[in-house]
């Protein structure tokens, strides 16, 4: 069965994921947005003196790599950490994107890129869940619900 | 932490570490940079950036350029706009699956129908961007794709049966997600030269962060599923967008007229700088910059 709530979470947004993660709102709040829209300003404004070139795959790439060492945490210091350093790599990513396509195209050009840029993003989130809802979908295929660790939260087992 | 958020984590985090390193092989810092075009299209894609003055920007972070950023009436007029938006958009992420499994569906089915108006939202997006870059229309575009929501909130709020919920769903849905990406376009059309666009585009985000901070907390779980207060609170925060939208609209006009009126007073002390070194000095206030409406 899938567990629809973590299926939203997913694909949805990050504080309902982290309420999933058992983050109080505050700790949730103060530890991903703080570092995540500091870097909106930061990364805007270096945006041209790195080049988009190698900063924007940077963030990605660090972002991914801790959201790798994410799945291995065991602690909850552990997790903040991650969260806090998933929020500051990936918070200059949206601005940063619009900062750059409008440095390739002209104003009137600029808005359809934009707004597919942010379907794209939607549809992300929509493969987020989906991808929650394949890995819940195999684990009952093959029967393993043994090796789950631990539950977060027992209201996620529907 | 369950089995299935460390692999979703661990999927997530090797997609995200592929994508960047192909990012870093192919992603050109300028249209001269890019690979596959030949040196006669790429000056072609430099030319028709020259056209309005971003191809010749300097690269330079210029201190002084970020302060003149917020001093713009019109920067702060959307960035409130933005904050309202965001505070919906973000909003809907616990709305929608709520206000669907308040139907009373089985999962699957529930899931099902949170598909039909963003698929809707999606192609709206797209196609209300078409428009509003063709007929450089971005204040229209906003006013209409916002009033959609305005008219989704209140029958939301007005509705009695599951049905009307459903429609006034698929209406505010459309209208938050297609004004979206206009305000966003808006405000770094108006903007130059490049530090005053980074940090105008910066800020338009950040502010739509802290909407989106503000709307975990108009979502309580014993107002569900009629979230009277949240529909009440979006039907406001919606009506100030349209407000915003005309502030910022009726504020641009008047500057483009006074551009006309007043070319001499503005570059009064400029003459003898080239065309460029105006522009770098004035940004977006040079009388040449006309700012989309």
């Amino acid at each position: 069965m899938l567990s629809i709530k973590l299926v939203c979470a997913l694909a949805s947004n990050s504080i309902s994921l982290l309420k999933l993660l058992k983050l109080t709102h505050f700790t949730a709040i103060t530890v991903t947005y703080i570092p995540y829209m500091a870097a909106e300003l930061l990364s805007n404004l270096m945006l041209k003196k790195i080049g988009p070139r190698l900063q924007l795959p940077i963030m990605m790439l660090l972002w991914g790599l801790v959201s790798t060492c994410q799945s291995q945490v065991k602690s909850y210091s552990g997790l903040l950490a991650c969260r806090f350093f998933i929020g500051l790599f990936e918070g200059g990513l949206f601005p940063g994107l619009v900062l750059y396509l409008s440095g390739f195209y002209r104003p009137h050009e600029l808005q359809i890129r934009v707004g597919l840029f942010f379907c794209a993003a939607a549809l992300s989130s929509a493969f987020s869940g989906l991808l929650a809802a394949a890995i819940e979908l195999m684990e009952g295929m093959r029967g393993m619900h043994g090796w789950q660790v631990r539950k977060i939260d027992p209201r996620i087992q529907s | 932490m369950t089995n299935h958020l460390q692999w979703i984590f661990l999927l997530e985090g090797v997609f995200t570490i592929v994508f960047a390193l192909f990012s870093l092989w192919v992603l050109p810092n300028t249209p001269l940079d890019v690979k596959n075009l030949s040196q006669s299209e790429r000056e072609y894609c430099q030319h028709r950036l020259e056209l309005d003055a971003k191809g010749s920007e300097s690269t330079k972070i210029i201190p002084k350029d970020i302060l003149g950023a917020l001093r713009d009436l019109s920067l702060w007029i959307l960035v409130l706009t933005l904050f309202c938006n965001g505070a919906s958009l973000f909003g809907l992420a616990y709305f929608v699956p709520s206000i669907v499994a308040g139907f009373g569906y089985s999962a699957n089915k529930t899931q099902l129908y949170t598909v039909p108006p963003f698929a809707i939202a999606f192609v709206a997006t797209i196609i209300s961007a078409l428009i509003a870059d063709k007929y450089k229309a971005r204040g229209a575009m906003a006013f209409v794709a916002t009033s959609l929501s305005v008219a989704g909130f209140t029958v939301f709020y007005t509705s009695k049966t599951v049905a009307a919920r459903y429609v006034s769903l698929n209406m505010l849905i459309t209208g938050v997600y297609a004004t979206a990406p206009c305000l966003i376009t808006w405000l770094s059309n108006n903007s130059a030269a490049h530090t005053r666009r980074a940090t105008a585009v910066a800020l338009g985000f950040m502010s739509t962060n802290l909407g989106g901070i503000v709307s975990t907390w108009i979502y309580p779980k014993s107002a569900a599923p009629k979230y009277r207060f949240a529909a009440k609170f979006n039907l406001a925060l919606n009506c100030f967008m349209l407000l915003g939208v005309v502030a910022n609209v009726v504020l641009l006009r008047w500057r483009n007229r006074e551009k006309v009126e007043k070319r001499e007073e503005i570059l009064a002390g400029l003459e003898d700088l080239d065309a460029h070194e105006q522009y770098e000095v004035l940004g977006d206030s040079h009388p040449d910059f006309k700012y989309t409406l």
